[in-house]
């Protein structure tokens, strides 16, 4: 420490000999390398002798120097450095020379070991590396300045892709920009690069494989030159690219207990998740085993292997989750194999599996097998017959699944898809051992004949023999059994769309076509099968009719001229009669109206959408139509018989601080032309929520109304009397809620209050007899919450909401009245932090009545506590129970326990 | 005709000087990759981002399903790294050596790698949430319609919800969640929850060390340096 101060103060000394004409001349030497070793020299100018000559260096970032006493070799002293102690962080050297006359020469000039020189040091010469010269720092007289270089980092190793060279000058004021002067690799490219605003950048047409070096010189305004910089960087080609392996993932245990009314419910369950990611790809693997698993419902336990290798393939195995379409597979789980293979310009994906696995029979008595109604029948020769029957099994359903689109200049796309999902009939065994079917009085009583056979449960060998002893027999059909029928589904489609006004403007189009067969027990129908699917008379022609003489009336469909027959097919769809639909459009209407029957094919569904992005504004507005007929099993919840046209738009102002939003939409049931009285529903939504900021209050309003007419205009005669079957109906829903922080002392609270209230209204009340009774409820409800945040690791959360319904009830004399029920609950929770987060418990209560025709009050407790065994590793616990108190007093609701642990790797 | 003379030359003037007041430049873009676009602030429409793009104050950059990128502040070099199906507007003003920085978030995946700020806090918002920071290293996955999950890799992050003005610190390995209902809550990170940086570069080299014990009981490390 004494030597730096010492060293410190004969720098300053230094300075007051700066015009006695002394110098130390030392030119910075070139191409310093990795494991060659290093001479630096420096040559004295001056009149005085040396009394002491030192160097000192070290690694880049280092906080030492390693001192070295300069070895004089005629007019120069030098100093050597091993090559195997440099780095390509780079070396840090200076020199300071002690004068006989007191005085001190240095190298750099001012501040040497606060301020040492820095050297570029290339890395190791490898066969394979090319080396670039790097161009001399020159020895001038420098100003230091902060030059930052944002990419690339020095020493980086970067893909060619990513070769873009930027600096900036935004820290150094007064930067001659006409003295700026960039050289990579040697060569000067300051003319291609371009320099703005301070900023440096230069993105070069190709970079080889290999090492490159940067210099950037510049000077002020006032002409002195700025410290230069230089740096080198590699870059990486090929398979010769240095991979990062990366590994995380988790595993997790939890177990439940919980009673509720009166049952027990545990269940234990075990999670995993692994990830193994490398430069080029990575490998995602996950489980879920848990005991809720059983053979007789559809699997809970989760497998699923993920394979992405970059942007271009991604392979994913076991159960996985894509969705396509609508239309067809929209996030329902699959499980089987998915290939999404996608070149920017082409893309392929396809998918194989199962939608659903075989489910042989049901855990129960008559989970399998079971006597159908009037199972006995005594057929003309006296034989006695009881019909058995299957029931309780679910097939395996299989889906295909392949989409193929092109992007042509991220402009216009196009895709065609087809997806097949068909039940296999031969997954679900006829015999099921150990299965036990209920037999009672009536099924053993055949033409008002009671037979001997006990009553009671049976196995299928127990009731043959029982039957055989009344000189019966079982008649169990191989098909068409009872339960689930199989089903085929085949979805064709296709869409186009387009981006316009760059980029802001979207537009798609998404046509699809459907046939669905509900049974396909009996496989497909023949050409001459279809010859009466429409109408009794085998003439050849589907749906041909005729006059009393016997003369052609409507020509029909030549079953000759069909270019199919349904059996050469079967493998791709079971055509028959369950098929729907039976003829894909209204083959009569389609001559008087063409366009209106190919658009409203009742199996058909599309769509036509236009989307905005822009600054302030996000529109979209869709007009979509699904079709009464249209089914994708892959997608069974898809709402059908819709037509419907939507707008909403939503404007971002004063920097997404003030949302306003609204939303139009139009739905009715019209689309075939034989639907008089369609049910329509308008509804429009406007809202606006203002969030000014942090520590503000914010604000929420939203509107909400929604009209519904099922369009008749009359009253309809059922039986003697009139009914009134009209609605149109308008339901106004309003919102308001309002957050206000605030602070008192070192506790800082949220008030949040939300005030909803539902009105509905009869638009015909005046039109109406008297004692019409419109059954729609009326509700309001406010809330409030206290959230408090402590100076100390407590958060406590205080609410209280009250809802009341007002229910329309009717009594036998037709009066009409409202039965208000009322709901009003309280709770509190707390969470406290013990050992800086190691310890976090939580409690809580909760209060809940009710005014109405039934008074219930329950009283809540919950507790919890997480623990952090180790990084990463938690373990936690909690409980809850809830009272009941009813007209019968006090009684246990609910209680159970959840405790968990997770391990993160 | 004086004072038409002089309303047209302050026009000429006010045409002159409008370049001047172009947006500052704040950032350039490192590193592009997929389907990446930017609406320069001032002008109107999409124009595909390139590597090495100057940004300026109010730029906005929408990435599309594949798309990502890499931008780093010209001040102190903090980077933003924007992922797939995102679309932020980079906002910054110059102040005396620094920039006041914020980025806007409507949706989406984004790495912030914040170094210690001269002046003010770096500011990542949303419809929902505020995060501010003086100087850390973390992730911000956003959906308007549910709210955002911070997740916190160094420092400590100031994260506010915007509809309760509830704000909570997420330190390092824990996740903030700001939900659209108000709600503000924090939880340990479960490592498979934190996105995959496409640009991982800071990782050095891996290694593995598989220790042999010999018969006589001598044990060795066989080192594999994974490339």
């Amino acid at each position: 420490m004494m030597k730096r101060i010492q060293i410190a103060a004969l720098i300053l000394l230094s300075n007051l000999f700066a015009f006695s004409g002394s110098y130390l001349y030392h030119e910075p030497p070139l191409d310093v390398r990795v494991g060659q070793d290093l001479i630096l020299s420096a040559m004295p100018v001056s009149d005085n002798q040396v009394v002491e000559a030192q160097g000192y260096y070290r690694i880049k970032g280092n906080i030492s120097f390693q001192e070295v006493h300069l070895q004089n070799v005629q007019a120069t002293w030098e100093m050597k450095i091993n090559g195997r102690a440099l780095s390509e962080k780079g070396l840090e050297y200076c020199f300071i020379f002690k004068m006989s006359d007191g005085g001190m020469l240095a190298f750099p000039k001012e501040n040497p070991l606060e301020q040492p020189h820095v050297l570029v040091v290339l890395p190791m010469i490898f066969p394979e590396k090319i080396i670039d010269v790097i161009e001399p720092v020159f020895q001038q007289e420098f100003v230091s300045a902060e030059i930052l270089i944002l990419a690339p980092e020095p020493e980086a190793e970067i893909n060619p892709d990513d070769a873009v060279i930027a600096l900036s000058l935004f820290n150094i004021p007064d930067v001659d920009s006409a003295s700026i002067r960039l050289v990579v690799d040697g060569k000067d490219v300051t003319e291609q690069a371009e320099i703005s605003g301070g900023i440096v950048t230069y993105i070069p047409k190709r970079f080889k494989k290999g090492i490159h070096s940067v210099q950037l010189t510049l000077s002020m305004l006032d002409g002195t030159p700025i410290k230069p910089i230089s740096w080198t960087f590699s870059v990486l080609g090929g398979l010769a690219i240095a991979g990062n392996v990366d590994y995380r993932g988790d595993i997790s245990a939890r177990y439940l207990n919980e009673y509720v009314g009166e049952n027990f419910l545990n269940v234990g369950e075990l999670r995993g998740n692994a990830e193994v990611s490398v430069d080029f790809g990575k490998v995602k693997t996950s489980f879920r085993q848990t005991t809720r698993d059983n053979p007789y419902r559809q699997p809970l336990n989760r497998f699923s292997t993920a394979l992405q290798f970059g942007e271009f393939l991604d392979i994913r195995m076991g159960d996985f989750y894509r969705s396509i379409s609508p239309y067809t597979l929209d996030g329902r789980r699959v499980r089987g194999l998915s290939i999404d293979i996608d070149l920017k310009f082409v893309r392929l994906e396809v998918i194989q599996g199962q939608l659903n696995r075989k489910v042989q029979h049901l855990n129960k008595t008559n989970g399998a097998l079971l006597l159908p109604l009037n199972p006995g029948k005594v057929d003309t020769l006296g034989q006695l017959s009881f019909t058995m029957d299957r029931t309780g099994y679910t097939f395996d359903r299989e889906i295909t699944l392949a989409r193929l689109s092109i992007d042509l200049f991220s402009k216009f796309q196009m895709g065609i898809h087809i997806m097949k999902a068909k039940d296999d009939i031969n997954s679900v065994n006829k015999d099921i051992s150990g299965a036990s079917f209920s037999v009672d009085s009536t099924d053993i009583m055949v033409n008002d004949s009671l037979y001997n056979i006990a009553v009671g449960d049976y196995s299928y060998n127990s009731f043959a023999n029982a039957i055989e002893a009344v000189g019966g027999v079982i008649n169990f059909p191989d098909k068409n059994w009872g339960g689930r029928t199989p089903e085929d589904n085949i979805v064709v489609g296709f869409d186009i769309g387009t981006v316009r006004d760059k980029k802001r403007l979207k537009l798609d189009f998404s046509w699809n076509f459907s046939m669905y067969n509900r049974d396909i027990w009996d496989g497909p129908m023949s050409l001459a099968q279809m010859d009466t699917i429409i109408d009794d008379t085998a003439d050849g022609f589907i749906a041909q009719s005729y006059d009393e003489d016997g003369n052609v009336s409507t020509v029909g469909i030549d079953t000759t001229q069909i270019p199919i027959n349904p059996v050469n097919i079967q493998n791709i769809f079971v055509y028959n009669i369950n098929t729907t639909p039976l003829i894909p459009y209204d083959y009569f209407g389609a001559k008087e109206f063409p366009i209106t029957t190919y658009v409203n094919m009742p199996s058909s569904a599309f769509h036509f959408r236009i989307m905005g992005n822009y600054r302030y504004s996000k529109f979209t507005m869709v007009y979509r139509q699904i079709g009464p007929e249209f089914v994708s099993l892959a997608n069974p919840y898809l709402t059908t018989n819709i037509r419907e046209f939507v707008f909403t738009n939503r404007l971002a102002l004063i920097e997404n601080k003030l949302l306003i939003s609204a939303t139009y939409k139009y739905k009715d049931d019209k689309i075939l032309r034989i639907v008089k009285e369609p049910l329509i529903t308008k509804t429009l939504v406007a809202s606006l929520t203002f969030m000014p900021g942090a520590n503000a209050p914010s604000f929420v309003v939203n509107f909400q109304t929604i009209g519904k007419n099922n369009s008749k205009t009359e009253l309809e005669k059922v039986g003697q009397e009139w009914q009134d079957f009209r609605q149109d109906s308008r339901t106004n829903n309003s919102f308001f809620s309002v957050t206000y922080p605030f602070s008192m002392g070192r506790i800082k609270h949220n008030l949040n209050v939300n005030v909803n209230k539902i009105v509905n209204e009869d638009q015909l009340a005046g039109d109406r007899k008297t004692d019409y009774f419109f059954q729609k409820s009326d509700s309001k409800t406010m809330s409030l919450a206290l959230s408090s945040h402590f100076s100390i690791p407590l958060r406590t959360i205080a609410n209280f909401s009250r809802t009341s319904i007002q229910v329309p009830v009717q009594d036998i004399d037709g009066n009409i009245s409202a039965n208000e029920l009322v709901w009003t609950s309280i709770s509190g929770n707390g969470h406290y932090s013990f050992f800086n987060n190691k310890l976090k418990v939580n409690a809580g209560l909760t209060y809940l009545t009710n005014k109405g025709t039934t008074p219930i009050s329950l009283y809540g407790f919950k507790s919890g506590a997480d623990y952090t065994i180790i990084n990463g590793m938690t373990a936690s616990l909690s409980g809850h129970v809830h009272i009941r108190d009813d007209n019968s007093g006090f009684s246990l609701n609910t209680s159970g326990f959840l405790f968990s642990f997770r391990y993160n790797f | 005709m004086d004072k038409t003379k002089h309303i047209i030359i302050l026009l000429l003037v006010l045409m002159w000087c409008s370049p001047l007041e172009s947006a500052a430049k704040i950032a350039v873009t490192t590193k592009v990759s997929g389907t990446v676009d930017i609406e320069q602030a001032g002008s109107s429409g999409l124009s595909a981002l390139k590597p090495g793009t100057i940004l300026s104050d109010g730029d906005r950059i929408i990435t599309g399903k594949n798309g990502f990128t890499a931008l780093i502040y010209i001040d102190d070099k903090s980077m933003v790294k924007i992922m797939a199906n995102t679309e932020i507007i980079i906002k910054g003003t110059h102040s005396t050596g620094s920039i006041s920085k914020q980025v806007n978030i409507d949706r989406g995946t984004l790495r912030a790698q914040v170094n210690k700020q001269r002046k003010g806090k770096f500011v990542v918002q949303s419809s929902t949430s505020v995060a501010s920071v003086k100087g850390t290293n973390f992730w911000m996955i956003t959906d308007p319609e549910t709210g955002d999950v911070l997740i916190a890799l160094e420092g400590l992050v100031s994260l506010t919800n915007l509809v309760s003005g509830e704000t909570t610190d997420v330190g390092a390995g824990t996740t903030g969640t700001s939900s659209t209902d108000g709600s503000v809550e924090t939880s340990e990170t479960n490592p498979s929850d934190i996105p995959t940086d496409p640009d991982e570069s800071d990782t050095p080299i891996n290694q593995i060390e598989i220790e042999l014990e010999g018969p006589d009981g001598v044990i060795k490390t066989l080192m594999i340096d994974i490339q």
